[in-house]
C-alpha cells in the first residue's frame, strides 16, 4: 500500500468508526462500550460533554395513580379534583375504591404544591425521602435502603436530565419512580408535616432509617463521565438479570450488563415484570443485604452462604464499571477502580456455615467470585513482556477477633485470572489448611492480591471480606491409667 | 509513513471496527416467558363459610380460619347455554365538560338509569348523579367532600354513599358517615356516624354493612354492623372478627393486628348471609354473617399467594371474579381471575399487556368485560376491552378502534347493564392526547349472538 492509499484508507476507517460509534454509545457521550459477552473495551474519542450538576430540585409531572402505580392521565394533581386522589398524596380519599385501599388513613391531606402539575421539588428533602419509603420502606436491611437510596437518586437525576433534553418531564408513577407526597410521613402519621432534618419524636425509627440512607448525597455514574447512571430498578427479577437493550437491538448502557444472581433464585423471588430485568431489584438488594434467598424476613427463612453489609458491594454487584461519586464534594469519585464481591461460598459443611477448624486440619472452600470493578483481571502479558502465571490471586489473610495483633497471610490461594468487570467466576478451590495453633475466634479475611504488583484490593480502598471462624484444640487422648479394680459386692465371681 | 507501519495500522483500525459492529451486533432477546395463567387452589376451598359448622366460639383460644371447602367437583367448563356478543360502536349518552373524570357506579335494576359521580367546579363538591339514558336528563342526588363509595339501594329507590367529616381539618382528621339519597340533595340523610367508608357493603337484603369505626386513626370495630335505611333500625351480626385469629392465616402476615385491619365487603348474591371480606394483603375471606363462620379462600400462583382486589360476584353467586397480584409485590399490573365457587377451581385467561383496571359481569353470570390499561409515555394510555367467557374459557378483543376508558378511576370505567344489553363506559374527549376537554359516558350494545 503507497501512502496516499494508506491514508485514504485510514480516513474510511475513521468514518466508519464515527458512523459504528454514533449508535453503539450512551447518550451522555460515553467513551467506551462493552459488548455483552466478551466485554471488549474499545477506547473511542470522548465526544465534547458538558459540565454536569447534580440538581437540587427536580420538576416531576403530578398525577394520580391507580393501585398499580400507573399514572390516571385524565387526573393531573394540579386540578381541584384529583387533589385528594392516591398519587397526589399518601394521606388521600380516592373515588376509585381500589386506588382508595392504597391511602394511609389516618388523616386526609390535600396534594401539597396546590395547583401547580408539574411543582420543582426538593431532590433530597422531599423526592428521595418518598421515594425510598414508597419503593423499598423501613422494613428493607439499612444497607439495602443505602443502596436503594444511590440507585434511586442516580435514577432520579438521569431521567430528569434525559427527558429534560427532549423536553419532557418526570412523573410521579411506576413508569419512573414512584413518587408520592406524604409517603414518608404515613410512618409517623402524628407529625404529617415532618422532614429528616428533625428531632424525635418528630422523626420516629422508621423514618429514621430513611432518613440515614438518603443522607450521603452520594450516586452512580458510568465510568466514563460524570452523569448519574439510569440505575433501573424493579420490584424483583427472578435469577440472573439481563442486559438491556436498545431499540436497535444493541446494547442499551454498558452499565446495563446481566449479571449473574444466584441469590434470586428461590423463594420469594419472581419476575416482577417479564420485560425489564435488567439493573437491579428492590427484593435482590434486600436479599443480598440480610445475607438470605428470602427478601423479607416473613417471606421465609433461606441463608445464603455470603452476606453482603456495605451498600457499595450491592451496587456494584448489579450495575458494571460504575463508580460511586459524592454531589456534595465535587462529584468526586469516592469508590476504587479494584474491587470484588464473594458470590457463593461453599464450605461443605451441613449448614454450609465455616466449619469449627483445627489445628492441622485441611479444610477445601469452593468459592465463586464476581470481578465488580472497572478492569478486567488479564493475565496475559502485554507486548514483550514475560507472561506471568498469575496476575491476580484470591487469598486469606488471618487475624484474631480478640487481639488486635498483625494479620498474618494464610497460605492457600486461588488464581482468579481473565474475569471481565461484572462477570462471575468459575468456581474456585482454596485449600485452608494453615489453621492457628491457638484456640480462639478468628476472623479469615479474604482478599485479592495483584501478584505482579503485589498490590492488594484492601489497600486500595475495597474492604477484604472477612469470614469469622471458630479454632479449637482437640481433646488430646492422654492415657488414662489402668482403671482400679472397683469394687462389688460380688467379688470375682461378677 | 513507511509501507509495513501503514500496513500495521490498516490491520489494527479493522479489528477495531469489527469489534465495533459486533458490540453494535442486534442481540436476540428471547421472546418474554407467558406467565402462568392457571392458578391451582392449595386446599379445596368451599362454597359455604360454615365449614366448621359445629365449631363454637371459644374466647380464651381463638379459631383460625380454615381453608375453604368446596362441595362439587363439577369443573368450571361446565357446559350451560353458550353466549357471545358482538357490540354496536359507541354512542354518546353524556356528556360534562371541564377537565374532570367520571365514575360510574352502576346502572339501576331496571337497566333505565346509571348512577355517576363527577367533580362540580362550581360547588368544589362531587355530586352523585342519575343519568336517565333515554332522557338524557340528570338528576343530582347528592353532594359530598370527595369521592368514594356509592350503590343503589334497589328497595328504598335510593341511593348510599359515603362521605366524611374533618374533625379538623388543619390536621386532616375526619370520620366517615353513611349517607341515604332519595332523590336529592335535600332528601339526604345520615344514617350511621363512624361508619368505615371503605367496609361499606349491601346485603342481598337490601341492608347496609359496615364495620364502624370512630374516627381516623382508630381500630376498626370487629363486629359486622347491618342497618335497614328506611326504618334506620341497627343490629350487630354475629360476625366478631376479634373471635378469629389471623396471625397465622395462608397470608401469614407476621405482624398481623386486629386494630390495623382493613377490610371491604362483598356480598355473595345468591346466599343472603356470606359475604366476602377482602383483607388485602392479610388475606381473603369467606364470611357467614348467621353463624359468625369464617374460611379463607387460598388464591395462589405457581405456589405463592396472591392478594385480590377488584372482587366481584357474579349475578348468580357461582363465580367470584377479580385482580389478583403476587402478595409479596407492591405496584405490579394485576390480572384477571376468576374462581368456580362451587368447585374452587380457578381460571386466569391471559389479556396480554398491562394493568386490569376494571371488570364487570354481564347478567347471565357467564361473561365479564375486562378492561386493560396500557401505558404509553408522555401521551395518554390507551384501553383495550376484552370480553371474557368464563365457562369456555375464552377471551376476545372488543372494538379495538374505540377510544374507550380513561376518564373514570379505576373501577367505575363501566358498568354492564342487569339486563345484559348495554355497557355503559367512559369515552372521554382528549385533546392533543394530553388533556381531557370533556367526560362522556357511551353506551354500547351489546347483542347476544343467535
Amino acid at each position: 500500500m503507497n501512502k496516499p492509499k494508506a491514508v485514504i484508507f485510514i480516513l474510511l476507517v475513521l468514518v466508519i468508526l464515527v458512523f459504528v460509534s454514533a449508535f453503539a454509545i450512551d447518550s451522555h457521550a460515553s467513551i467506551r462500550s462493552v459488548s455483552a459477552h466478551a466485554h471488549v473495551l474499545q477506547t473511542i474519542s470522548p465526544a465534547p460533554t458538558i459540565p454536569y450538576t447534580p440538581e437540587a430540585f427536580i420538576p416531576v409531572e403530578m398525577f394520580a395513580l391507580n393501585k398499580d402505580g400507573a399514572a390516571r392521565k385524565a387526573f393531573s394533581c394540579g386540578q381541584e379534583n384529583s387533589q385528594l386522589y392516591y398519587g397526589c398524596t399518601a394521606f388521600c380519599r380516592d373515588d376509585d375504591p381500589e386506588a382508595d385501599r392504597k391511602c394511609h388513613k389516618e388523616r386526609i391531606l390535600p396534594y401539597p404544591y396546590e395547583s401547580d402539575p408539574a411543582p420543582r421539588v426538593s431532590v433530597e428533602n422531599d423526592y428521595l425521602p418518598d421515594v425510598l419509603s414508597q419503593e423499598m420502606g423501613p422494613s428493607y436491611e439499612n444497607s439495602a435502603l443505602r443502596a436503594g437510596a444511590i440507585v434511586m437518586r442516580s435514577f432520579g437525576l438521569q431521567q430528569f436530565e434525559e427527558l429534560n433534553f427532549q423536553g419532557l418531564l418526570l412523573n410521579n408513577s411506576t413508569r419512573y419512580q414512584t413518587f408520592i407526597p406524604y409517603r414518608f410521613n404515613t410512618f409517623n402519621p402524628e407529625f404529617p408535616n415532618s422532614t429528616c432534618g428533625l428531632p424525635d419524636p418528630l422523626i420516629n425509627r422508621d423514618q429514621r432509617k430513611i432518613c440515614d440512607a438518603v443522607a450521603p448525597r452520594y450516586y452512580l455514574s458510568p465510568d466514563y463521565n460524570d452523569y448519574p447512571a439510569r440505575a433501573n430498578h424493579i420490584g424483583d427479577i427472578r435469577g440472573d438479570t439481563e442486559t438491556a437493550y436498545n431499540a436497535e437491538g444493541g446494547i442499551d448502557r454498558p452499565y446495563l450488563i446481566g449479571v449473574a444472581d444466584p441469590i434470586s433464585f428461590s423463594c420469594d423471588a419472581y419476575n416482577a415484570n417479564v420485560d425489564q430485568r435488567y439493573g437491579t431489584s428492590q427484593s435482590g438488594i434486600n436479599r443480598w443485604a440480610r445475607g438470605d434467598q428470602c427478601s423479607l424476613a416473613g417471606n421465609g427463612n433461606e441463608p445464603w452462604s455470603v452476606i453482603w453489609t456495605r451498600p457499595e458491594q450491592i451496587l456494584f454487584h448489579y450495575f458494571t464499571r460504575v463508580h460511586l461519586r459524592d454531589a456534595n464534594n465535587g462529584k468526586q469519585i469516592i469508590s476504587p477502580a479494584r474491587r470484588w464481591n464473594p458470590l457463593r461460598i461453599q464450605w461443605g459443611t451441613t449448614d454450609n456455615q465455616p466449619p469449627v477448624m483445627q489445628p492441622g486440619g485441611s479444610y477445601n472452600v469452593i468459592i465463586q467470585i464476581q470481578n465488580t470493578g472497572i478492569y478486567p483481571w488479564t493475565c496475559t502479558g502485554v507486548d514483550g513482556r514475560p507472561i506471568p502465571d498469575s496476575r491476580y490471586d484470591l487469598r486469606y489473610y488471618w487475624s484474631s477477633s480478640q487481639s488486635i495483633g498483625p494479620w498474618r497471610l494464610g497460605q492457600g490461594k486461588v488464581s482468579v485470572c481473565d474475569i471481565q468487570p461484572g462477570d462471575p467466576s468459575p468456581d474456585k478451590k482454596i485449600t485452608i489448611d494453615d489453621i492457628p495453633a491457638v484456640a480462639g475466634q478468628y476472623i479469615l479475611h479474604f482478599d485479592i492480591n495483584d501478584t505482579v504488583t503485589n498490590s492488594w484490593f484492601r489497600l486500595g480502598g475495597w474492604p477484604a471480606y472477612d469470614v469469622s471462624v471458630q479454632v479449637v484444640i482437640p481433646l488430646t487422648p492422654t492415657p488414662s491409667p489402668s482403671p482400679s479394680p472397683t469394687p462389688t459386692t460380688c467379688g470375682n465371681d461378677c | 509513513m513507511n509501507r509495513r507501519l501503514s500496513i500495521l495500522f490498516a490491520l489494527t483500525s479493522i479489528l477495531l471496527v469489527a469489534v465495533l459492529v459486533s458490540a453494535c451486533k442486534p442481540e436476540t432477546r428471547s421472546s418474554p416467558a407467558q406467565q402462568a395463567s392457571t392458578a391451582t387452589a392449595q386446599p379445596a376451598p368451599t362454597a359455604t363459610a360454615g365449614t366448621t359448622a359445629s365449631t363454637s366460639v371459644v374466647t380464651s383460644t381463638l379459631n383460625k380460619p380454615p381453608a375453604c371447602r368446596f362441595n362439587s367437583t363439577a369443573p368450571i367448563t361446565a357446559l350451560q347455554t353458550i353466549e357471545s356478543y358482538t357490540f354496536s360502536e359507541p354512542r354518546v349518552v353524556y356528556t360534562r365538560t371541564k377537565p374532570t373524570g367520571l365514575f360510574i357506579y352502576g346502572w339501576s335494576p331496571n337497566s333505565k338509569q346509571l348512577l355517576i359521580d363527577g367533580y362540580n367546579y362550581d360547588s368544589h363538591r362531587h355530586t352523585l348523579e342519575v343519568l336517565d339514558i333515554q332522557s338524557g336528563i340528570v338528576s343530582v342526588y347528592a353532594e359530598r367532600k370527595a369521592g368514594g363509595w356509592a350503590a343503589w339501594l334497589p328497595q328504598q329507590q335510593a341511593v348510599a354513599y359515603a362521605d366524611f367529616e374533618y374533625l379538623d381539618q388543619s390536621q386532616g382528621t375526619y370520620r366517615d358517615d353513611l349517607w341515604v339519597s332519595w332523590g336529592s340533595p335535600q332528601q339526604a340523610k345520615r344514617i350511621a356516624i363512624g361508619a368505615d367508608a371503605e367496609s361499606l357493603g349491601i346485603d342481598p337484603a337490601g341492608r347496609l354493612t359496615f364495620f364502624s369505626r370512630e374516627r381516623s386513626g382508630q381500630p376498626l370495630g370487629s363486629k359486622l354492623q347491618q342497618i335497614d335505611a328506611k326504618t334506620q333500625v341497627k343490629q350487630v351480626s354475629s360476625l366478631d372478627l376479634a373471635d378469629w385469629d389471623f396471625s397465622n392465616n395462608l397470608r401469614a402476615k407476621q405482624d398481623f393486628k386486629l386494630e390495623d385491619l382493613r377490610l371491604r365487603s362483598n356480598w355473595r348474591p345468591s346466599n343472603a348471609s356470606q359475604v366476602i371480606l377482602n383483607m388485602a394483603d392479610s388475606g381473603l375471606l369467606l364470611a357467614d354473617a348467621q353463624t359468625g363462620q369464617i374460611c379463607e379462600i387460598d388464591i395462589r400462583q405457581q405456589n405463592k399467594p396472591l392478594v385480590g382486589s377488584h372482587i366481584t360476584w357474579s349475578p348468580d353467586g357461582r363465580y367470584l371474579a377479580m385482580s389478583t397480584e403476587l402478595a409479596t409485590s407492591e405496584g405490579q399490573p394485576g390480572h384477571l381471575a376468576v374462581i368456580d365457587m362451587n368447585t374452587g377451581q380457578q381460571f386466569s385467561p391471559d389479556l396480554g399487556p398491562g394493568n386490569l383496571v376494571d371488570l364487570k359481569w354481564g347478567g347471565s353470570s357467564q361473561q365479564i368485560a375486562a378492561l386493560m390499561q396500557v401505558v404509553a409515555n408522555g401521551s395518554r394510555d390507551s384501553y383495550r376491552l376484552y370480553m371474557v367467557d368464563v365457562r369456555l374459557q375464552t377471551v376476545q378483543r372488543v372494538l379495538p378502534e374505540a377510544a374507550l376508558g380513561g376518564a373514570g378511576s379505576g373501577s367505575g370505567e363501566m358498568s354492564w347493564s342487569p339486563d345484559g344489553t348495554l355497557l355503559a363506559i367512559n369515552c372521554p374527549d382528549w385533546q392533543n392526547d394530553k388533556v381531557i376537554v370533556a367526560a362522556r359516558v357511551c353506551l354500547l350494545s351489546a347483542n347476544k349472538a343467535p
